[in-house]
């Protein structure tokens, strides 16, 4: 059983909205609401959904590379998730815990890179896949830095990538 | 006036009571607007691109399942939920304020 192109680009474009879903929610102005003192969990519900979903791309991948990666993408959305979702919940109090997500976000580009197949000058494709890589990666090192520095000027080095893959995502294109 | 409250999420930092959470409300509902009104406009842009699947479950999923569609879909949530913030941030602050009246003060 194989997946056509058309299905790939729709789970892409579904994985984008929820994307930016989170990114607003996350790392955009902050809701009123939150003041009421619970933190969100839009960033861990979204790492685990996103998860299972590579699992469920790892089983139905078209090639062996497509499978391997989707299971390590698999493997490091859910750890991230758990993690960030334990410190959210006051159970994690690593100094570390921080950490967690941007590191996250930064391996699943270097594995976006490692995913691409084909030349990006001639396959759309493989080009979204190396866009997309490289800003997980560029978030990936300012989410680190906004972490350890903490000044809300990093959170943009953090936010802009993340945005941008969320509309990287959305444009998928869609082939055969 | 509205009190410091602790948060344990990653934004907590950022997070000011007061006069800084009505411009937070504000930029959220100007972000919310823009990406709705980008939204439709790619709808109306490649609306020749866009399908109908009809009403059954799977065909309203992919009748969704649509790049503009969903962009303005989550502009649409997004400026929603900064006004519904904004409801809920006024009840807090006119709690607070007959709180501080009634208590004499933090």
């Amino acid at each position: 059983m194989t997946i056509s192109g058309s299905e790939v680009a729709r789970a892409h474009w579904l994985f984008g909205a929820l994307f930016l879903v989170m990114v607003l929610e996350e790392l955009g102005p902050p809701a009123i609401r939150s003041l009421s003192g619970r933190a969100s969990l839009a960033f861990p519900v979204v790492f685990l959904l996103a998860g299972v979903s590579m699992w469920g791309a790892a089983v139905f991948g078209n090639t062996a590379i497509d499978a391997v990666v989707h299971s390590l993408w698999g493997d490091v959305l859910i750890a991230a998730g758990v993690l960030d979702l334990q410190r959210r919940r006051g159970r994690l109090h690593a100094a570390w815990g921080p950490l967690v997500l941007p590191v996250a976000i930064g391996l699943c580009g270097a594995l976006f890179l490692a995913h691409s197949e084909g030349s990006p000058s001639k396959d759309l494709t493989a080009l979204w896949h190396v866009l997309m890589g490289a800003v997980l990666v560029a978030a990936g090192i300012g989410g680190v830095v906004w972490v350890r520095r903490g000044h809300i000027q990093w959170l943009a080095a953090y936010g802009a990538p993340l945005a941008a893959f969320s509309i990287l995502l959305l444009t998928f294109p869609r082939t055969g | 006036m509205a009190t410091s409250r602790r948060l344990s999420s990653a934004r907590s930092d950022r997070l000011t009571p007061g006069r800084f959470a009505r411009s937070a409300t504000t930029a959220r509902l100007a972000i919310g607007v823009t990406v709705t009104v980008c939204g439709v406009l790619w709808i109306l842009l490649g609306s020749a691109s866009l399908s109908w699947f009809g009403l059954s479950p799977i065909g309203l999923y992919r009748s969704i399942d649509q790049p503009p569609i969903l962009l303005t879909l989550v502009g649409v949530w997004y400026t929603a939920r900064g006004l519904i913030g904004n409801e809920t941030d006024e009840a807090l602050e006119q709690e607070e304020v007959e709180g501080v009246g009634e208590g004499g003060g933090a």
